[in-house]
């Protein structure tokens, strides 16, 4: 210990060893209890009470001036509260920018639609642990959050099917939990439940990030029917660790950006007609890529298929497009529009890359491994040639068929040549 | 809130006050007073500077109590054991007398040092926290580790020579 900085090092390594790991667990029962015993202080007295503060100091609750000013303030703001300024005079007591809601009663107020009535544009919403079965409409900018310090799945929003409806792409009239109308939001740490299907999240106009949210969603086919996040009407929403067995949607002009997905089944639909969505680092059940999309896929898992449609622009790049758990169906099927795919690994398929009628997509330095027959040309023998130019730099190897029909795979690396042929 | 907060308060209480029960109540009455008062915090953003504020002030309050209530200072520990070679022995030795050390600094520099370098605050956060002066919180850091870097002098001075006398 030769130095300052050894010493100040040294210092730091003690204090951080010496340092209780956790408190005892009958302190913050015993805080509660205590704080529950108190009158919470008015502001005019906090704001008395709190030594004088420093000219660049934000700890405290005023200067001598902002004092004066301060209990000038409230005395009017009790004046008011006497005249019966009901709600308005609450969210003037409430914390600068925070509304804490609890249903204990310890916080704001009880119900998070309560909060959101009084909520200015930039206000947190803090919800604490406990299950908030409303409705909660949101046309202001502002972040609900569940309470950072509690669990995300112990803050729970409930909704029922007798909540106001929204239309989803198929014409179904569902329920949701939170609707999000042309607003700037963030909706973070909490979890979702809901009836047979309903949608968690409904973004209709706006910008809204929605972040480490978990749903337990029931019912509809294949993904449709339980959504944790449905964008629609020109929104942008951008999601990212959300965890849900159900689907994220997007509809016409819509934006989407998702990262760190976690879907164990149903679809996610990037669509339609001019959407964009960008989806990374995720695992997907399925993915449906419809008409007039502009998507791309980096990254990820997809542990079914991936569906392209006519009139979609689609990047796949260094995903794993694995058929382990596909039960021998198609990895990727391109229907038409303009797909590239780069770096992906397409493995254990029925069939990996099955190309429809008149389309041609662009793929080079993937890698199709295991499959029943790695690319399928729908089109037949006489479109193999065309196909087969923007097939190039891709390895194959341990497919029974590497293209159907055969073709000269010359400009890829064949580890063998087919293995058997395909049914 | 509460709940996010207090591992670290009862952190920084322990360390301040090197005593699990005094920082239990320490921490307890900052969080009351939190409680109470957090509506009429002006920037939310400050919330846990604020905390930190009112737990060192709880320290604070709680020291003063016990310096009242027992005027005997706990002496010195005995040495440890010393395991292996001499050169892991000394080092294990300064680290354990620079443990003791710290906590026989006065409450104002220990809280400084546990502001600074366990909440990793920049002094002119730290001087807010602890409602002093920057110059102040400079000179009680300063004042500190003069006074560890002595110990630990005098530690290494007298340290072989206890080596020598076990080992004899």
């Amino acid at each position: 210990m030769n130095t300052d900085h050894d010493l100040e090092r040294e210092i730091l390594s003690i204090l951080t060893e010496t340092a209780p790991v956790r408190p005892p667990e009958h302190l913050l029962p015993s805080v509660i209890s205590s704080a529950r015993r108190k009158r919470r202080w008015p502001r005019w007295y906090a704001l008395v009470k709190e030594p004088t503060m420093h000219s660049d100091s934000h700890l405290t609750v005023g200067s001598p001036t902002a004092r004066i000013a301060a209990v000038m303030a409230t005395t009017l703001l009790l004046a008011l509260l006497v005249a019966g300024a009901g709600i308005a005079g609450s969210r003037l007591l409430a914390a600068d920018g925070i509304i804490v809601v609890d249903q204990s009663g310890a916080g704001t107020v009880e119900t998070i639609a309560e909060a959101v009535a009084m909520a200015k544009d930039g206000d947190t919403i803090r919800v604490m642990p406990g299950t908030y079965p409303e409705p909660i409409a949101i046309d202001k900018d502002v972040t609900i959050e569940g309470d950072p310090g509690s669990e995300r799945d112990a803050i729970v929003v409930s909704f029922t099917p007798e909540h106001p409806t929204a239309t989803t792409l198929w014409s179904e009239d569902l329920p949701s939990a939170f609707r999000l109308l042309d607003a700037t939001a963030i909706v973070r740490h909490l979890h979702v439940t809901g009836p047979d299907h309903g949608i968690a999240i409904n973004v209709s106009g706006g910008d809204v990030l929605v972040e480490d949210v978990s749903g337990d969603l029931e019912g509809g086919y294949m993904g449709k029917g339980r959504y944790i996040v449905f964008v629609q009407d020109a929104a942008a929403a951008t999601v990212e660790d959300v965890t849900c067995d159900c689907s994220i949607a997007t509809t016409e002009g819509s934006t989407l950006d998702v990262e760190r997905f976690t879907q164990s089944s149903g679809d996610v639909i990037l669509n339609i007609n001019g959407s964009v969505g960008d989806v990374r680092d995720s695992v997907i059940s399925s993915l449906l890529i419809q008409e007039g999309a502009d998507a791309s896929v980096t990254g990820s898992t997809i542990k079914n298929e991936v569906l392209v449609d006519p009139g979609a622009v689609v990047e796949l790049r260094d995903n794993l497009i694995d058929g382990v758990d596909n039960d021998g169906a198609y990895g990727i099927r391109v229907d038409g529009g303009a797909t590239t795919l780069r770096g992906n690994i397409i493995r254990g398929q029925f069939i990996g890359l099955d190309i429809g009628s008149g389309t041609s997509p662009i793929a080079e330095g993937n890698t199709f491994e295991d499959n029943t027959t790695a690319i399928n040309v729908i089109d037949g023998a006489a479109a193999v040639p065309e196909v087969l130019a923007n097939i190039t730099g891709n390895t194959f190897c341990g497919n029974a068929t590497n293209i159907s029909p055969a073709g000269d795979l010359a400009g890829n690396e064949i580890c063998d040549a087919d293995l058997g042929t395909a049914p | 809130l509460a709940r996010a907060s207090i591992t670290r308060l009862y952190a920084v209480a322990t360390l301040i006050l090197g005593d699990r029960d005094r920082a239990e109540d320490a921490v307890q009455d900052a969080l009351v007073l939190a409680w109470q008062g957090m509506y009429a915090l002006r920037d939310p953003d400050a919330w846990e500077a604020w905390l930190h504020r009112l737990t060192v002030r709880a320290c604070y309050k709680h020291a003063k109590k016990e310096r009242r209530r027992v005027s005997v200072e706990v002496g010195q520990l005995p040495d440890p054991e010393i395991p292996g070679g001499a050169d892991l022995a000394i080092s294990v030795v300064e680290r354990d007398h620079l443990e003791r050390a710290i906590g026989t600094l006065p409450i104002d520099q220990r809280a400084v040092m546990v502001v600074h370098y366990y909440l990793d605050q920049p002094l002119s956060k730290a001087a807010e926290i602890l409602d002093i002066p920057v110059g102040t919180a400079k000179s009680r850091l300063h004042h500190g580790l003069t006074t560890l870097r002595r110990s630990m002098r005098d530690e290494r001075e007298a340290a072989p020579r206890r080596v020598r006398e076990r080992t004899a």
